[in-house]
């Protein structure tokens, strides 16, 4: 939002500025209960309950509701806490409070959807290796990955990608001598940079983006939430860019842990109620309606909420994870 | 006038004229308007001949030996009876020039016939409520922001009328939507009005010859939009000689030039253009000059261009062409270079408005007039995004072009006749037809991604519309009596899109009845109908602003006003004053439901709307002083106004943006001597609404969530729940006349009274005692947003 902020600091110089002015708007609230909640396939329900608060009150310990009730349904049952959801579970969260008194939301755990292929294609930039199977040396590369999924039919689908290095395995660098005595031995060690991630290059991370917040600089950057809308019922090839990554390792001897690095990618299929906060959260952030919203040049936009007190988030998702290897590609850059 | 660039001189031969005739033929001529009662000219016929000769010694021969005198003031000729001595009472006027009709030449003229303008007359001796008619002289004094004389700023000033938010040309109409206001460049309509986001209207105040504005009882002539109509004409006259102004602003310049080309043919050009992007260059220089990697990139200027060429065949015929061309540009962006690359990033925003115009005037008959419009009028709205990005590395280059571009645009074709036709001493009937092919795009985004050898294309909503309107109107202004008028017409509409027909039949009836000739009591009823509306994020002016037509689910948009109004004026008609009551009711209202902005921009755009109801009511109060060296007025508005929608604030009722209950203007124009002239403005009002969500409440983030900062959420509040601060403002201005032109200094917000505009999140720092000593914590407050203290400015216009 860089081009958006300067050009409301421009129209605000060429106005000759405005100004601030502290005041006390001396209205009563009422605060009201707050349900926040993820739900992942599988594992236990976690519930925060809290209470919404004036935005001047500081009192952060007054926040947390300590005569809550909750109470957990699954599929119209209600449920104990050993209770694991499972794909497809309707749940619904009550929660009583005899001074701030009820809320309730309710969230289907959706389907996960596998991932069907990846394919791998790394871009050399620089190589310091000489190639002959020495381990010692770098490179750094682009990675473009190529992420098929096969979209459930049927259902709107609502999509979070998360990814995370998959850290080398150095061997130790101590070792014994013929005595068993601990001795130290010149380190074998590896260090991996997976690159930074484009979002804004893979276009459906950016499906929620209007063409004035694009035009403004609003970019995908770090949203990786996506919809079904382009390809429901369909495959789709999702095109993942890391850029400037970079290995390099130093060890005297092929040690086969240094090169077992790569990525986990997680496939989340998630809720609308997720992907509406998130979508919310970059609106708020990036989006030009936020900004002008601030500025009071539009109206102000509140929180994404699906309870029914307009505060908190109950979300669910189902995820799989698949792992990138990049021990091919090192071992051949080595020379292995 | 000093000020106007009319014509001094006139051509005129009259013999046995009625005065209808020969004053309109006088304001063709020179752009002045005439001033009368109804009553003062009944019967009169004019015989007079001229050639060239100044408009005052026309004036003097034409009433000279009557018992009328004429003043000059501004842009108006008022006639007034002059006050009668003993000896002027047993006087007889000359017969040359001043004759009563036989029954035989009666052509029933009515007095009202003369009047060249609907609404030249005084108020109290119409039907009509709620019109106002602006000069070009009242635009000018109206002190504003920058020194930029606006219209729209001008109509602000008056009852019933809303600015919006501050400093912004907007209007928004005894409780109306910014959207409902049809504004109309010598009879064609405008979508686009306003330059530099809102600041400032379209219309060049240089070349306007007057403004008619409608806001209560509508002409049947007028539909399309719901709560006002407002018709800027421009300078029409065939000038002697030429005549021009140039000014120089601190924000714009502007040129305009009129003259003659022979005898019969004359030509109006305007060119209106803001400083800005020269201003920055000299700024951007410095800024770049420090970085070689670093190059910024920012242009803005907006223009307005005017052309017109007006030729006379005869008395009876008279042609025009013309051309209006506005649009804003802003151009942003930077190279930035460093180890890795290059990096080139475009932003063009480019939006306005263009009119071709040709009309043809053909006066059927004495009693049978007629105008012929044939117009293609476009609005344009452009946003593109262009980078190129470049990457060296070891094994090569990498290149990328992405490109992202929207446009909206509406284009109207437009054809239409309108007649004027005085059958008698008692009615006079206006009818006319027209037709409009309208092609609109309310948003086509394209998305161009090439990375290395792959390429992505997306193309967002293509669907275009075509769309036929049709409509007929005709209205009767009868004079039932001396104490009863009555104006009752009918716009009957089609509107045909996507395969559906909406017909539309807009009653419009006033009715006035004036028991003393000082006194007019009025009614009125008028139904609206609006197919085509605008969609805007913000009240800013911005490209992404559409015009979409009514579609799908969503109805033809309607308003029922029913008014009632007294009015008033001392003998000398130096003094008036007015009361107005209104009741609105407006039936599907489009408008953004809530949390439009989740919905993506993939789904149509009228997935992200609502429709809905409004009701506004509510009573205007006006004092004026019309004559004499100071002149002006005191407004008082009392309004209430508000919105139902099934899907905004959860479908319970909310007050408008602009509910703003107390509204107070006050106008005073000083003609401290023949150089100088002191202007000031106040206006007084209620806040505008605010939607002011005090409470927050925590999130959870939900694991990572990389693009944002973990704020608290704002807990969701009834819309516009929060009435903000009273808002007032005093502006000034002076004028001040040399041999060649005047100068003109304003100050805006004169004892800079910065208003409320928004409540905002803020933090202060204070001072506490902890464990640890004095520390400084932040800690949150409620903030105002207040902007625009004293602006000054100074502009200089050259007359030739």
């Amino acid at each position: 939002m860089a081009i958006l902020r300067y050009i409301i600091s421009s129209l605000l110089l060429l106005s000759l500025v405005s100004c601030f002015e502290d005041f006390d708007p001396k209205i009563d609230v009422s605060p009201v209960l707050c349900i926040n909640s993820l739900i992942k396939a599988g594992e236990p329900v976690d519930v925060k309950v809290t209470r919404s608060f004036l935005y001047t009150d500081t009192d952060y310990n007054d926040r947390y509701v300590t005569d809550a009730v909750v109470n957990i349904y699954a599929d119209g049952e209600r449920v104990d806490a050993h209770y694991l959801p499972q794909e497809g579970d309707l749940i619904r969260i009550e929660v009583e409070s005899e001074k701030y008194g009820s809320a309730s939301a309710e969230v289907k755990v959706p389907h996960a959807v596998p991932v069907k292929s990846v394919k791998l294609t790394p871009s050399v930039i620089n190589n310091w290796f000489p190639g002959d199977g020495t381990m010692r040396g770098g490179v750094e590369y682009n990675l473009d990955l190529a992420v098929e999924i096969d979209d459930d039919p049927g259902a709107d689908n609502y999509f979070k990608f998360d990814y995370a290095a998959v850290e080398p395995v150095a061997d130790t660098n101590y070792g014994y001598d013929e005595n068993g005595n601990v001795i130290w031995v010149e380190a074998a060690n590896a260090w991996y940079y997976p690159g930074m991630f484009n979002a804004d290059r893979e276009p459906i991370f950016g499906e929620h983006i209007g063409a004035f917040d694009s035009a403004m600089g609003g970019d995908s950057f770090g949203f990786t939430f996506f919809t079904d809308r382009q390809f429901s019922g369909r495959s789709y090839t999702l095109h993942l860019i890391y850029t400037g990554a970079s290995y390099s390792v130093s060890s005297r001897e092929w040690q086969d842990g240094l090169i077992d690095c790569g990525l986990n990618i997680t496939l989340s299929t998630i809720s609308r109620s997720f992907y509406d906060w998130a979508n919310y959260r970059w609106q708020a952030e990036s989006g030009v309606i936020g900004g002008l919203g601030e500025a009071g040049l539009a109206d102000q936009i509140w929180g994404y909420s699906n309870v029914t007190t307009n505060a908190g988030v109950v979300a669910a998702q189902s995820s799989v994870t698949y792992t990138v290897s990049l021990r091919d590609f090192l071992a051949g850059i080595i020379g292995q | 006038m000093p000020f106007a660039v009319v014509a001094q001189h006139v051509t005129i031969h009259a013999n046995g004229q009625p005065a209808a005739k020969v004053f309109r033929e006088i304001m063709d001529q020179t752009g002045k308007n005439f001033v009368y009662s109804s009553d003062l000219l009944k019967d009169l016929v004019i015989t007079v001949n001229a050639d060239r000769k100044p408009m005052k010694k026309v004036l003097s021969a034409m009433f000279d030996g009557t018992d009328i005198v004429y003043k000059v003031k501004g842009n108006n000729v008022i006639l007034k009876r002059k006050k009668r001595k003993v000896s002027d009472v047993e006087s007889e006027p000359k017969p040359v020039m001043y004759r009563a009709k036989s029954p035989d030449e009666r052509s029933a003229l009515l007095s009202e016939l003369v009047v060249v303008s609907r609404l030249e007359a005084p108020v109290v001796e119409t039907a009509e409520i709620g019109a106002k008619k602006i000069t070009a002289e009242e635009v000018r004094r109206m002190p504003v922001l920058f020194g930029e004389s606006d219209v729209i700023k001008t109509l602000q000033a008056q009852p019933g009328v809303n600015e919006g938010t501050e400093g912004l040309a907007g209007m928004y109409v005894h409780g109306g939507n910014a959207d409902e206001n049809q504004y109309m460049l010598d009879n064609v309509p405008l979508y686009h009005v306003n330059h530099f986001a809102g600041l400032f209207s379209a219309f060049n105040p240089d070349i306007i010859r007057y403004v008619d504005f409608f806001k209560s009882s509508i002409p049947a002539k007028y539909d399309g939009r719901l709560s006002s109509f407002m018709d800027v004409r421009l300078q029409n006259g065939i000038p002697e000689k030429i005549h021009g102004t140039a000014r120089l602003g601190l924000t714009s310049g502007a040129f305009n030039i009129t003259g003659p080309i022979g005898q019969n043919t004359s030509y109006l050009f305007g060119l209106r253009r803001a400083w800005y992007d020269v201003l920055t260059i000299p700024v951007l220089a410095i800024i770049n000059s420090k970085s070689d990697d670093e190059k910024i990139r920012l242009q803005y200027y907006f223009m307005d261009l005017n052309a017109r060429i007006n030729h006379r065949f005869d008395d009876n015929l008279s042609a025009f062409v013309s051309a209006y061309f506005g649009n804003d540009l802003l151009k942003s962006g930077g190279e930035y270079t460093d180890s890795y690359g290059y990096d080139d990033d475009k932003y063009d925003f480019k939006w306005g408005n263009i009119v071709v115009q040709a009309g043809v005037n053909y006066r059927f008959s004495p009693m049978l007039t007629s105008e012929f419009t044939a117009a293609y009028t476009r609005f344009l709205s452009s946003i593109q995004r262009s980078e190129y990005l470049k990457e060296s590395h070891e094994s090569g280059t990498t290149e990328s072009h992405s490109k992202l571009k929207t446009d909206n645009n509406v284009n109207d074709w437009i054809f239409k006749g309108d007649f004027d036709w005085m059958p008698d001493d008692k009615s006079r009937v206006r009818f006319g037809a027209g037709y409009v092919r309208h092609s609109f795009l309310p948003s086509r985004t394209t998305r161009d991604l090439m990375f290395d050898d792959n390429r992505v294309v997306t193309r967002d909503s293509v669907d275009s519309y075509g769309a036929n309107e049709l409509n007929f109107y005709i209205e009767d202004d009868w004079k039932i009596s001396d104490q009863l008028r009555l104006n009752g017409g009918l716009h009957y509409s089609i509107f045909n899109i996507d395969h559906k027909f909406h017909n539309n039949v807009s009653p419009r009836m006033s009715i006035a009845w004036r028991p003393d000739e000082r006194i007019a009591v009025k009614g009125a009823y008028s139904r609206t109908v609006q197919y085509v509306h605008q969609l805007a994020q913000s009240d800013l002016s911005l490209p992404t602003d559409q015009w979409i037509p009514i579609t799908g689910k969503f109805k033809p948009q309607t308003a029922d006003k029913l008014s009632l109004g007294a009015y008033g004026q001392t003998e000398d008609g130096r003094f008036g004053a007015s009361v107005e009551g209104y009741w609105k009711w407006m039936h599907n209202l489009v408008e953004y439901r809530d949390e439009y902005f989740l919905a993506p921009p993939l789904e149509m755009w009228n997935a992200r709307l609502t429709s809905g109801r409004g009701v506004a009511k509510g009573i205007d109060f006006k004092i004026e002083k019309r004559t004499g060296r100071l002149t002006g007025h005191i407004a008082y508005s009392l309004g209430w106004s508000d919105r139902t929608f099934a899907e905004k604030n959860g479908g319970v009722t909310y007050p408008a943006r602009f509910d703003n209950r107390h509204t107070i203007n006050i106008v005073a124009n000083w003609d401290v001597s023949k150089k100088v002239q002191l202007n000031a403005a106040w206006v007084g009002h209620s806040g505008n609404r605010f939607t002011f969500m005090p409470q927050l409440w925590e999130p959870d983030e939900f694991g990572r969530l990389n693009f944002n900062y973990g704020a608290d959420a704002p807990l969701r509040c009834p819309v516009n729940n929060y009435q903000l601060p009273f808002y007032h403002r005093l502006d000034l201005s002076c004028t001040v006349r040399n041999k060649r032109g005047y100068w003109t200094f304003s100050l805006y917000n004169a004892y800079c009274h910065m208003n409320t505009v928004a409540i905002r999140y803020g933090t202060k720092d204070v001072t506490e005692q902890t464990d640890y000593g004095l520390t400084v914590v932040s800690k949150p407050v409620f903030q105002k947003v207040k902007v625009l203290p004293i602006i000054p400015s100074i502009t200089y216009t050259w007359q030739f």
